[in-house]
């Protein structure tokens, strides 16, 4: 009995509480501070995601920066370069070049290649202007280059894409070769000459 | 049309679970947090109303509730109860705080318990509508706050005993024979005032 009344006035205020609750303010406040709090936690993502991107970039650009390596595009030598000159005075008792057989010069066109016969101090020379050989690695400035005086057999000239009178294919004419430091022909130019075969 | 659209999504949103509104919030979705204050927010405050006494209490208590599911969503943990009983029990401790700084306790004399123990008339019948519903409001108030919450969560909240074990960190004979001794308390409070 004593339950069962308890019970009942229970139950009464429960039905008398039951639509109570808070104020439509609460729940505006809360709202107010539900968009605070993501905001912030939206600004703050952002900040470190464009913190982040940024050391990316940073770090890819050095890492790119340090793996290539400097490179200097040279233009081709064509008929530009300019051999130094030997002291003509020093010619005839200390010849720049040997008068052994000189190394064999490699080349991937065999035609151009010249084949050197007489080496001989070079002097200057008439013409300034060497001729690339076809096929050759390119002149570096890193390469000293050494230039000999050689005669040359017409026929090896017109492989350069000179004309060459077909009846004279066999006489030789002064030509100046430049070589790199891997002893490899890189040019030639024609010297006038009044030396004839 | 934003009004209809508006309560369609919102209505759709009663389906959902308290754990999915719960994790939706706290991605960063505004209408999953209001869709869950409105289901939840009502006992929380008559909870807290019942327990205090003091409808800004009651407010703030609230407050303080869905500030912490706003800000520490990962608190809840599913695998320990429901995200009721958790709610619950994170209004039971501001409470508490509350209680302990405003001293609205009122032990019962048990003197008064034993008097009533003896004689019982109804007590329905002999108060008025008006008046009933305001002194079992203090009685509730009067009880100790051991008792007190165990009678406004299992029979004002009607909170399941397995629920308010979890809320109030007790086993559950311990909400049983505190249920029991609250109510004859209760009795005892409202019989002296009808005597009175």
């Amino acid at each position: 009995m004593r339950n069962e009344n308890t019970d009942d006035a229970l139950g009464v205020l429960r039905q008398a509480d039951a639509s109570r609750c808070a104020r439509g303010s609460v729940e505006a406040q809360l709202r107010e501070a539900f968009r605070l709090h993501h905001g912030r936690r939206v600004r703050s993502r952002r900040l470190i995601f464009a913190g982040a991107l940024a050391a990316g970039i940073a770090l890819c650009a050095g890492i790119w920066r340090i793996a290539t390596p400097e490179i200097t595009v040279l233009p081709a030598p064509v008929a530009t370069l300019q051999p130094k000159p030997v002291d003509p005075a020093l010619a005839p008792s200390t010849p720049s070049i040997t008068k052994e057989r000189p190394k064999p010069v490699r080349s991937a066109n065999r035609r151009a290649t010249p084949a050197p016969l007489v080496a001989q101090p070079v002097a200057d020379s008439d013409t300034q202007t060497f001729l690339a050989i076809p096929y050759a690695p390119p002149f570096t400035d890193k390469d000293r280059g050494e230039v000999m005086r050689v005669r040359l057999p017409r026929q090896a000239i017109r492989s350069l894409g000179l004309p060459v009178n077909p009846e004279r294919l066999f006489e030789r004419v002064p030509a100046d070769v430049l070589f790199g430091e891997d002893g490899v022909a890189r040019g030639i130019r024609l010297v006038r000459s009044t030396e004839t075969k | 049309m934003f009004l209809i659209e508006y309560s369609q999504r919102m209505t759709d949103l009663t389906q959902v679970p308290d754990e999915d509104l719960l994790r939706r919030s706290g991605l960063g979705d505004e209408e999953a947090f209001t869709a869950l204050y409105l289901r939840r927010h009502p006992t929380i405050y008559r909870f807290a109303l019942h327990m205090s006494g003091s409808a800004e209490i009651a407010e703030e208590v609230t407050q303080e509730v869905f500030l912490t599911l706003i800000r520490e969503p990962g608190r809840f943990d599913p695998l320990r109860g429901s995200l009721q009983a958790f709610l619950f029990g994170v209004a039971r401790n501001w409470v508490l705080r509350h209680h302990s700084r405003d001293r609205m306790c009122i032990e019962m004399n048990e003197a008064v318990l034993s008097e009533a123990q003896s004689g019982e008339p109804d007590l329905l019948t002999a108060l008025t509508r008006d008046e009933s519903l305001e002194r079992i409001r203090r009685a509730v108030l009067a009880l100790p706050a051991g008792y007190r919450e165990v009678v406004v969560l299992c029979d004002l909240e009607e909170v399941s005993y397995a629920d308010a074990s979890e809320i109030l960190g007790l086993p559950v004979g311990t909400i049983r024979s505190r249920l029991n001794r609250g109510r004859s308390l209760l009795y005892g409070k409202l019989r002296v005032r009808c005597s009175v």
